[in-house]
């Protein structure tokens, strides 16, 4: 469940109270997601997990002037390991829901792709069994409690540098401009990128976009809204291609070192759909691009 | 598994104050609590939009958008004023107890009077003798309404759990997203003791199910 951002109202708070907040927010996110996965059928639960994770990591980047960074090394390395687990997972709830399903309605009857099916399930079953043990592991939840701790009683105020504290405006100003300037930056010539440097400017919007909504109440809505919605546009697509050429890894896992003949097939029938489905993307992709870096950022 | 639903079709009642507050209860004692808004107006809803992070968790759902699918320990149902007759006898037949809010006020108990034959239909179908209990709301207990509010109460034959006063910490919790449960014990003492019998009974109630 996301939460308005509302949740978020920084006008009159101090640095290590807005990064307080924001973070508590976020635990807070993580907590009840926790739950979903652990006892909802529905595979939103691992992703909004891992987008509330990924939220709090980048509320420390953000915040890194107040908190320090060798302060909080340690917590964001457990964070990272729980967030493999759940990556693992979601590729495959990807795959096998919003992939699999339209390339198998045409191939209803080809062996190679049944099996191919049946192993990605049984893949799938797999990294829920992983996400659960470790959501149910004693280092887990010390994680969460030692974090909600931490922050709870400021503890990085005693090993911050004595240097004064930024105000929040300056903060919100110093991150929202550099992660644009990243994403401007990695986000020339999109469409004819390899994948490998489309993820770095698919990265790029999904830190710009947590950044905008941490800080969107201390601007104008309207133009803040406006803006967050192209860039989650933007991100949208960026992901969609990623789904691609996850897929391709992922196929690969999933057959084996020896795929059968049949298998062999399916995987041909899979490189030639996401061939087409890149293209696609990449011509929507410019749009959305041109579009996007239209717009007058709304923190000027 | 319990589902509690409060229902009263007439509007105001404290369906909302009764719903929330119940789920911070049982959230405090670290349950699975999913808090489920029929409402259109999605009070319930919106005040867990704004229940502060550090106070335990309450999952919000709305049965319009999407069937739950969470396995929850307790599912407390706020429903609308002024739901249809055919779908508030569903919702009650779906639950495992109701709490039937109630205002002292005279314009309140045309409509409540039906809902409680609904109810009393239903309760004559199931064994349980503790189904259906009415919370008398906003009271105040030097006034005559108070008074015809209690006796028509007393009439209808079910169980009258506890009388709650009109006091501003409902509205402080409102406006903040948070329980009496998760207030400073000071300020809400009163409260706390006209709520334990209610507590108690949902509790009793929910048990004879399982």
């Amino acid at each position: 469940m996301l939460r308005s951002n509302t949740a978020y109202q920084l006008k009159h708070a101090d640095a290590h109270s807005a990064f307080k907040r924001i973070a508590l927010e976020c635990i807070w996110h993580i907590q009840s997601n926790q739950d979903m996965v652990l006892h909802d059928a529905d595979i939103e639960g691992v992703h909004r997990l891992r987008v509330a994770i990924r939220r709090l990591r980048c509320a420390f980047l953000v915040f890194r002037k107040v908190v320090g960074k060798s302060n909080s090394k340690a917590l964001m390395d457990e964070l990272t390991l729980v967030s493999d687990v759940l990556g693992k997972a979601r590729d495959l709830d990807v795959f096998v829901t919003q992939i699999l399903p339209v390339v198998i309605s045409q191939f209803s009857h080809h062996s190679g792709m049944l099996k191919l099916r049946d192993k990605a399930l049984l893949a799938q079953a797999a990294a829920y069994i992983e996400v659960r043990e470790t959501l149910s592991t004693k280092r887990y939840h010390n994680m969460l409690l030692t974090l909600s701790n931490w922050i709870e009683s400021k503890r990085w105020r005693l090993n911050a540098s004595g240097s004064k504290t930024p105000k929040v405006q300056k903060i919100a100003l110093t991150n929202l401009n550099k992660g644009s300037k990243e994403l401007q930056l990695s986000g020339n010539n999109l469409a004819n990128m390899q994948p490998e440097a489309r993820h770095t400017a698919r990265i790029a919007a999904k830190k710009l976009r947590d950044t905008a909504e941490f800080f969107c109440s201390l601007y104008s809505t309207a133009k803040s809204r406006a803006y967050i919605q192209n860039l989650t546009q933007l991100q949208d697509c960026l992901g969609a291609l990623n789904d691609i050429a996850i897929t391709e890894k992922l196929l690969g896992k999933i057959v084996g070192i020896r795929p059968s003949q049949s298998q062999k097939d399916a995987l041909n029938i899979f490189a030639g759909w996401n061939a087409f489905n890149t293209l696609r993307g990449n011509t929507q992709l410019d749009e959305i691009w041109l579009k996007f870096s239209a717009q007058k950022p709304f923190w000027h | 598994m319990k589902k509690i639903l409060i229902a009263n079709p007439k509007g105001g009642s404290g369906k909302t104050t009764l719903a929330t507050n119940l789920a911070g209860y049982f959230a405090m004692l670290s349950a699975r609590v999913v808090l489920s808004d029929m409402d259109r107006q999605q009070s319930s809803a919106q005040w867990l939009q704004r229940r502060p992070a550090e106070a335990p968790i309450i999952h919000a759902h709305n049965p319009r958008s999407k069937t739950l699918s969470l396995d929850y320990e307790w599912l407390i149902t706020d429903s609308p004023a002024g739901l249809r007759e055919d779908k508030l006898s569903d919702a009650v037949k779906l639950a495992d107890c109701v709490i039937v809010p109630i205002q002292p006020s005279a314009f309140d108990i045309g409509a409540t009077r039906d809902f409680l034959d609904i109810l009393a239909a239903e309760k004559a179908i199931r064994k349980q003798k503790t189904f259906v209990a009415l919370v008398g709301m906003r009271v105040n207990g030097r006034t005559h309404s108070a008074a015809a509010q209690a006796e028509f109460m007393q009439q209808t034959g079910f169980p009258v759990l506890t009388y709650l006063r009109n006091a501003q910490v409902y509205a402080t919790a409102a406006e903040q997203g948070v329980s009496l449960f998760d207030m400073r014990p000071s300020l809400v003492v009163q409260d706390l003791q006209q709520w334990a019998p209610l507590l108690s009974w949902v509790v009793e109630a929910t048990d004879v199910e399982e």
